[in-house]
């Protein structure tokens, strides 16, 4: 192949520098042309040999001067060439190459009988050419109209079948004059279509705008086939083609959302008025097409109207239309009415108002059909009127504001609710306040929840944008791997705190390439074999749940691999032989760092960098990770994520003089043990028995210095708390109840304290400490007792 | 601000000259001693509050407080300065001040005895800070500044609240 490419690419350099006078050369040429037909013949190309062919045979009339036109000749020859070259060098189908036509001209007279075949079939084709064009065109018009007339209700079936019909006529009619790009464009379209119609494929705006531009293309292309023949007109569009139907077959095999384009348009809710200020057609064009648009009352229907309406009688009319049909000066029938004194333009007119509204051709369709715009515009200014009838665009005026300023507004509106609280809470004023009083202080106290609310919701955004990100990475990642992938998401208007939104990418972005790259299957045989569907299925969820929002990650592949994993963590030393873990403990190895059990290392993933970060961001978010997998059937990675950042769900503990918040979303229970659940390990250790489980306990009063806490081995008080999967029981004087709290960080100064997240602000104004359960169980099953901190503590104390 | 920010940027004392640390200084009480914040670094003055202890910090950070919805650290200058710890008494009080660490602005509490008085220190009533080997750390002392028969001890508010002792503190456990 290599070495025909190579031949062809000097070939086609001799050619242009070739004079037909130049003998040698052409016979070398001949021989040239002789071998590659050879070549072609054995590869079994169908088109191609009687390009050759002919080709041949015309540098033989060339050396033999049997050639009337010889640059004409050889100009049939370089095409020929340069066709052959596209076909090895791109490697596209023979059917979507142009092989030159053999004109009249370049024919040799005394040529081959081939050639004057192929000469009669040129013929023939540019006469029907001229039959066909306009044909064409119009199926296309009708196809534009209707495409539109679709997109306004995209399941309607007779909608549906009409634009199928048109298409399908349109493929044929190109396939029998052999426009190629445009036959292979139609035929795009028409199995879209297909499958909208027969296998219930639900097509979207984005369908419609495709099929728009397919048809478009079509329109260009033959326009230029009317104008240049079909060899070249064919030529011009032909990248653009190719692309689109690209696209058509990867909308028609596999899900594809794209939401189809819409205008940004300031106010307008008439149809003209948003073409002019998109600046897609002009006043002027849009005013025709209106005038278009009243029914003429120049025909005989119309003038029946009048008469209906009393306007007219039929004397009247029959006399009116005799002047106008008289006089041949070209007026219309309401002018002449008009002339005769019979009516008056406003009563015309406004009977005509009336029956307009139920017979009027769309302005859209009159705007196609002039040409005066383009069907994919028309189609999106629709669009953009459709939402703004539904007020889905509501012209909402965005201000920009600092994010710091934001933060601090939020943190003043937490302060002002804590004041209120305090102030209407306060017994000086529950005891003495008239009737009066109580009903401001309520109403203070709505005002203060309303103000409360729309501060945190100020900082919201869906995650739309994300999981679009996310489509596409699928789409990418998919067609690197060669594997196909179906990709859904469902509730991408989910919203969440701007910050999370931000940083929730990366994460995702992993979790999803790992999806890709290690939970799907390598080929469709191995998934087939396993007895599933051959397209593999990613899919992405976000929904709320119990006050916190969850984003899975879904994919129907092989699922974890537990031996390899384990194998994995014992060859590094995370995991110990003796060591027998439960699944979740198994799958939560995986985001331990340097952990991959990838065999090859693509740029994709395998790299062992990656999960640990996932893991570490989500926690940053004050999130979790949880995975479930089922061998042969797939994973889910499940984030859970708090609504908000501002504001945290927890369980206030008291701990001597101390209060602690505890998130609410890593406390189990908490419970009262009975005399003889807790167990004393090697005189230190304290393990809680319960429902056949032990748990190690330790007392916050320890792991925080607390004086005056009660101690781990007499606690009388324990709340559990877990993080993948491991649990502890710290021990607490008192439970205070659960509260709401703003949360704000430590700041610079205390950042990465051991077991503390971040404070809050508590009801009564003071500061509250929120605990970090992740950190606290790292704290208290690492081999670091508390006293061991404490010398550290005391060894690096300054002074 | 910008003169005092230059102080702050880490010179030694003797390096800059004496008459750059001319300017207002609010001065208070610790013990028997009288000491002077630059004025531009203080952000306000406030009455003793509740003040939440934060575990595993060294003894002179007092805690956190909420100052109208900021957390802020509040240090404690008495345990700071190895004086002998006293209980708060009704004169005792927490100045804010914009200590510069690293790169970023941090605001922050300090627990004084007690607030007395903005002073003018001209340039020729300083003198350099003292130095009284290796015992006593003074480098987070600019100067002494004699105004009539008191004598104050001028602040460098960035150096004694260097977070890098904290951070440090931090990484160990």
């Amino acid at each position: 192949m290599e070495k025909v490419l190579e031949r062809l690419e000097s070939l086609a350099e001799a050619l242009v520098l070739m004079e037909t006078s130049d003998l040698p050369a052409l016979a070398n040429l001949h021989s040239e042309l002789q071998e590659l037909l050879t070549w072609s013949q054995q590869e079994g190309l169908k088109r191609a040999p009687g390009a050759l062919t002919t080709s041949a045979n015309l540098v033989e009339g060339i050396i033999l001067g049997d050639v009337a036109d010889p640059s004409a000749a050889m100009d049939f020859v370089s095409k020929s060439v340069s066709a052959v070259q596209e076909f090895i060098r791109d490697g596209r189908a023979e059917e979507e190459i142009d092989f030159p036509e053999l004109t009249g001209q370049a024919s040799a007279q005394k040529g081959a009988d081939q050639s004057e075949a192929t000469d009669d079939r040129a013929d023939q084709r540019l006469v029907a050419l001229e039959d066909a064009v306009p044909e064409i065109e119009s199926l296309l018009t009708d196809a534009d109209v209707r495409l539109v007339a679709l997109d306004n209700s995209l399941s309607d079936a007779a909608c549906l079948r009409a634009t199928y019909r048109l298409l399908h006529t349109a493929t044929g009619t190109a396939g029998f004059l052999e426009m190629r790009s445009i036959e292979a464009l139609a035929k795009a379209c028409v199995s879209l279509l297909e499958r909208a119609i027969g296998e219930g494929l639900t097509l979207t705006s984005g369908h419609v705008d495709l099929m728009l531009k397919a048809v478009s293309c079509m329109k260009h292309t033959l326009q230029h086939t009317a104008d240049m023949g079909v060899a070249d007109g064919e030529h011009v569009e032909e990248e653009h083609a190719s692309e689109l139907v690209e696209r058509l077959r990867e909308a028609t095999e596999g899900p594809w959302k794209d939401p189809g384009e819409t205008i940004e348009v300031t106010s307008s809710v008439l149809l003209g008025d948003i073409l002019v200020e998109s600046g897609i057609a002009d006043r002027q064009a849009v005013e025709q097409a209106l005038a278009n648009q009243r029914v003429h009352p120049d025909d005989v229907e119309t003038c029946k109207v009048l008469v209906r309406a009393g306007v007219l009688t039929w004397p009247q009319l029959t006399q009116a239309i005799s002047v106008q049909s008289q006089s041949r000066d070209g007026r219309s029938i309401d002018v002449v009415l008009i002339d005769l004194g019979m009516a008056t333009r406003e009563a015309i007119d406004s009977a005509l108002k009336e029956t307009q509204n139920a017979e009027r051709t769309p302005l859209g369709e009159i705007m196609i059909r002039k040409g005066a715009a383009a069907a994919e515009d028309v189609a999106a200014a629709l669009r953009t009127q459709r939402q703004i009838r539904q007020g889905v665009v509501e012209l909402k005026e965005a201000v920009k504001v600092d994010a710091d300023r934001l933060d601090r507004l939020i943190d003043l509106i937490g302060e002002l609710v804590i004041a209120e609280s305090m102030v209407c809470q306060a017994p000086e004023i529950l005891e003495s306040a008239a009737p009066a009083m109580i009903r401001q202080i309520n109403r203070l106290d709505k005002i203060t929840r309303e103000l409360q609310e729309i501060g945190t919701s100020l900082r919201m955004v869906p995650v739309k944008s994300t999981f679009q990100k996310m489509a596409r990475l699928v789409r990418d990642l998919a067609r690197k791997a060669d594997k196909q992938i179906e990709f859904r998401m469902s509730g991408d208007d989910t919203e969440l705190d701007k910050t999370v939104v931000d940083k929730i990418g990366d994460p995702l972005v992993h979790i999803v390439r790992n999806a890709v790259d290690h939970g799907i299957e390598s080929s469709k045989e191995e998934r087939v074999a396993a007895g599933k569907h051959a397209v593999a299925r990613i899919e992405l969820r976000a929904y709320h749940k119990g006050g916190s929002i969850h984003i899975e990650v879904q994919d129907d592949g092989k699922g974890l691999d537990k031996e390899r994993i384990l194998a994995k963590a014992r060859e590094r030393g995370i995991v110990s032989d003796s060591d027998v873990l439960s699944d979740e403990e198994t799958w939560a190895l995986i985001f331990e760092p340097g952990f991959s059990t990838a065999t090859t290392v693509t740029d994709v993933s395998g790299r062992g960098v990656g999960m640990d970060v996932v893991r570490r961001n989500i926690e940053s978010l004050r999130g979790q990770v949880d995975i479930q997998s089922e061998r042969g059937k797939g994973a889910t990675f499940t984030i859970r994520l708090p609504l908000t950042l501002a504001i945290i769900d927890g369980m206030v503990v008291r701990v001597g003089a101390e209060r602690y918040i505890i998130p609410t979303l890593s406390v189990v229970r908490s419970i009262r043990p009975q005399s003889g659940d807790l167990l004393t390990v090697v005189q230190r250790g304290v393990m809680l028995k319960i429902q056949g489980e032990l748990i190690p306990v330790f007392a916050l009063s320890e792991l925080f210095n607390v004086s005056a806490g009660s101690k781990a081995e007499d606690s009388n008080l324990i709340v559990i708390i877990e993080d993948e999967g491991k649990r502890i029981g710290l021990v607490v004087d008192d439970l205070l109840g659960k509260q709401q709290t703003v949360i704000k960080s430590l700041g610079e100064t205390m950042r990465g304290l051991p077991g503390i997240a971040g404070a809050a602000i508590m009801s009564d104004g003071n500061v509250g400490l929120i605990l970090d359960v992740a950190s606290l169980i790292r704290m208290g099953t690492s081999a670091v007792s508390s006293e061991n901190l404490e010398h550290d503590a005391e060894f690096a104390k300054p002074n | 601000m910008t003169n005092s920010v230059e102080e702050g940027s880490g010179k030694s004392s003797g390096a800059s000259s004496l008459a750059d640390k001319a300017g207002q200084y609010l001065t208070f009480v610790l013990g028997e001693e009288i000491y002077g914040l630059e004025i531009l670094k203080v952000q306000e003055i406030i009455g003793m509050m509740t003040v939440t202890r934060v575990p595993r910090t060294p003894e002179y950070v007092r805690g956190v407080i909420n100052l109208r919805g900021k957390v802020i650290p509040v240090i404690d200058l008495r345990s700071k300065f190895n004086m002998e710890i006293r209980e708060d008494t009704s004169r005792t009080c927490i100045i804010v001040v914009q200590v510069k660490s690293a790169n970023h602005q941090v605001t922050m509490g300090i627990i004084v005895d007690e607030v007395s008085e903005v002073l003018g220190v001209a340039g020729e009533q300083i003198e350099p800070a003292p130095s009284f080997g290796a015992d006593v750390k003074t480098e987070f002392i600019l100067g002494m500044g004699k105004v009539g028969s008191k004598v104050v001890m001028l602040l460098d508010v960035d150096k004694v609240l260097s977070w890098g002792e904290i951070a440090s503190l931090n990484q160990i456990t």
